[in-house]
C-alpha cells in the first residue's frame, strides 16, 4: 500500500492531537441519559419505600411511580422527590390481596417495573389490631375506674391497661428493628441491582468467543469436507 | 439507547424482529470464516462498550461504537450487534428479549449504513477527508440510532410526540465522543492492519 506509509507517519503526527481531544471530550461531557433503569421497593415498618436510580450515584429524579396490583387496577400514583426516593403508607393503597407491581416511569421509553411479592407486605394489622385492641378497653375501663373508686392497689382487671401499655411500647421497640431490618433489605437489594460487575463483563467475553468457536466448528467442517 | 421492555407495541416489535431477522440473514451469509474472529472481537467491542461506565461528575457516560462495527464488519455488523445486546440483555437485564429484534435494527441498521456508504473516503489518502468522513461514521451513527429510537417511540405512542427527539439531543456529547473515538481506532488500524479496512474484505466480497 503505497499510501499507507505516507499516512501512518502523519497519523503518528496527529495521534497526540486525537488523544487529547478524546481526554478533554471526555472532561467536558454533559451528563447524558443512561439507559438502564433501576427500581426497587421494600418494606418499612409500615410504609413502602420505593427507589429508583440509573447508576449509583444518580438517581432517579422526580420520576412516575405507579402501583399496580396483581389484576392491574392502579392502586396509588406518585413522583420521586429529589433522592429518587418515594414514600407511601401501606394504608393509602387500600386493601391489597397479592403482589403490588411497581413501574417507574422515566421517559424516553425508559420504564422498569419491580414486583413487591405478597409476603414481603404486611398484612394491615394496624388496622385490625387497633379495632381488636379497642373493643376491649370499654369495659377494662370501666372496671378500673370501679376498681380505683374501691381499691387503690393493682387489681387483675388493671392487667387490661397493662397489656395495653406493653404492648405500646414493643410496638415502640420493634419499630427499631423493623427500621433495621428494611435498611438490610435495602442494603441486600442495592447488592443484587449493582451494575455489571468485572466478572460479569468478562464472563460475556467469554460467551461471545464460545459462540463463535461453536460457529467456527461447524463453518470449518463444512470447509474441510 | 436502548428500549425497555412493555414500552413498545406489538406490531411494532414484530416489525423489529422481522427488519432484525433480514439484516442478521444477510449479514450471516456475508459472514466468512475467515472473518469469524473480527466479528467476535467486535461484538465483544460492542458489549464492553456499552458496560463501562466512565464516571464524570454526578453522571456516567458510556461509549456505544456502532460506527466502528459498522465500518470493520459491513453487513456483519447486524449479527455482532445481535450478540452484544442479547448478552447484554440476558446477563444485565438491559433492554430485553421481546425488544432485541428493534434494538438490533436501532443500533445496527446506522452502523451499516454509515460504514458502507463512508467506506470510500475512509479509505481516502488524504488525512483530513479520512478524519472527516471516520468522525461522520461514529456519530452518526449514534445519531441516526437515536433518530430511530425516537421514531419506534413515536409509532408505539403518540404521546411521545416530538419530545421522543429529546433522546438524540441527550445523546449529542456521546455522538461527539464517538466522533472521535472512531478517529483513533481507524487511524490505528490503519496503520496496523490495513488490510481489515479492504473495501471487499467489508462488503463481504471477498472469496
Amino acid at each position: 500500500m503505497p499510501g499507507s506509509s505516507l499516512s501512518g507517519k502523519s497519523g503518528s503526527q496527529s495521534f497526540p492531537f486525537i488523544l487529547a481531544a478524546v481526554i478533554g471530550m471526555l472532561l467536558i461531557a454533559l451528563p447524558c441519559r443512561a439507559h438502564k433503569i433501576n427500581v426497587f421497593a421494600y418494606v418499612e415498618g409500615d410504609k413502602i419505600v420505593v427507589e429508583g436510580y440509573f447508576t449509583k450515584d444518580r438517581k432517579a429524579v422526580s420520576c412516575a411511580v405507579q402501583f399496580l396490583d396483581a389484576q392491574g387496577k392502579e392502586l396509588h400514583k406518585g413522583k420521586t422527590d429529589d433522592q429518587g426516593q418515594y414514600i407511601v403508607p401501606i394504608a393509602d393503597l387500600g386493601s391489597v390481596d397479592g403482589d403490588i407491581l411497581i413501574t417507574l416511569i422515566a421517559g424516553e421509553g425508559h420504564k422498569k417495573d419491580y414486583r413487591l411479592s405478597a409476603d414481603e407486605i404486611p398484612k394491615p394489622t394496624g388496622q385490625t389490631s387497633k379495632t381488636s385492641r379497642q373493643e376491649p378497653p370499654a369495659p377494662v375501663s370501666e372496671s378500673v375506674k370501679t376498681t380505683r373508686t374501691t381499691k387503690p392497689e393493682i387489681h387483675d382487671d388493671d392487667f387490661g391497661a397493662l397489656e395495653q401499655a406493653i404492648e405500646a411500647i414493643v410496638k415502640r421497640e420493634n419499630q427499631k428493628i423493623v427500621t433495621m431490618l428494611g435498611n438490610q433489605q435495602k442494603l441486600l437489594l442495592e447488592q443484587r441491582n449493582s451494575g455489571p460487575a468485572l466478572k460479569d463483563i468478562i464472563g460475556g467475553i467469554g460467551w461471545i468467543l464460545g459462540i463463535v468457536g461453536v460457529i467456527a466448528f461447524f463453518m470449518g467442517r463444512n470447509r474441510s469436507r | 439507547m436502548h428500549i425497555s421492555e412493555g414500552v413498545l407495541s406489538a406490531p411494532v416489535l414484530a416489525a423489529g424482529f422481522a427488519l432484525g431477522a433480514a439484516g442478521v440473514a444477510i449479514g450471516l451469509k456475508k459472514m466468512t470464516y475467515d472473518r469469524l474472529p473480527e466479528v467476535a472481537v467486535l461484538a465483544s467491542v460492542f458489549f464492553v462498550a456499552s458496560l463501562v461506565h466512565v464516571p464524570i461528575g454526578p453522571s456516567a457516560v458510556h461509549l456505544i461504537l456502532p460506527g466502528v462495527c459498522g465500518l470493520l464488519l459491513g453487513w456483519c455488523a447486524f449479527p455482532a450487534i445481535l450478540v452484544g445486546l442479547t448478552l447484554q440483555s440476558l446477563l444485565f437485564q438491559y433492554g430485553g428479549l421481546t425488544v432485541l429484534g428493534t434494538n438490533t435494527v436501532i443500533m445496527a441498521f446506522p452502523a451499516v449504513l454509515l460504514g458502507l456508504t463512508l467506506g470510500k473516503p475512509i479509505r481516502n489518502d488524504t488525512e483530513y477527508v479520512r478524519w472527516v468522513a471516520e468522525f461522520f461514521c461514529g456519530a452518526g451513527a449514534v445519531f441516526l440510532s437515536g433518530v430511530l429510537v425516537a421514531l419506534v417511540l413515536m409509532l408505539t405512542n403518540e404521546a411521545f410526540e416530538w419530545a421522543a427527539f429529546a433522546v438524540v439531543a441527550a445523546h449529542v456529547p456521546i455522538m461527539i465522543l464517538e466522533g472521535l473515538i472512531t478517529i483513533f481506532i481507524v487511524e490505528f488500524l490503519r496503520k496496523l492492519r490495513p488490510e481489515m479496512l479492504d473495501a471487499k474484505r467489508v462488503k463481504g466480497e471477498e472469496t
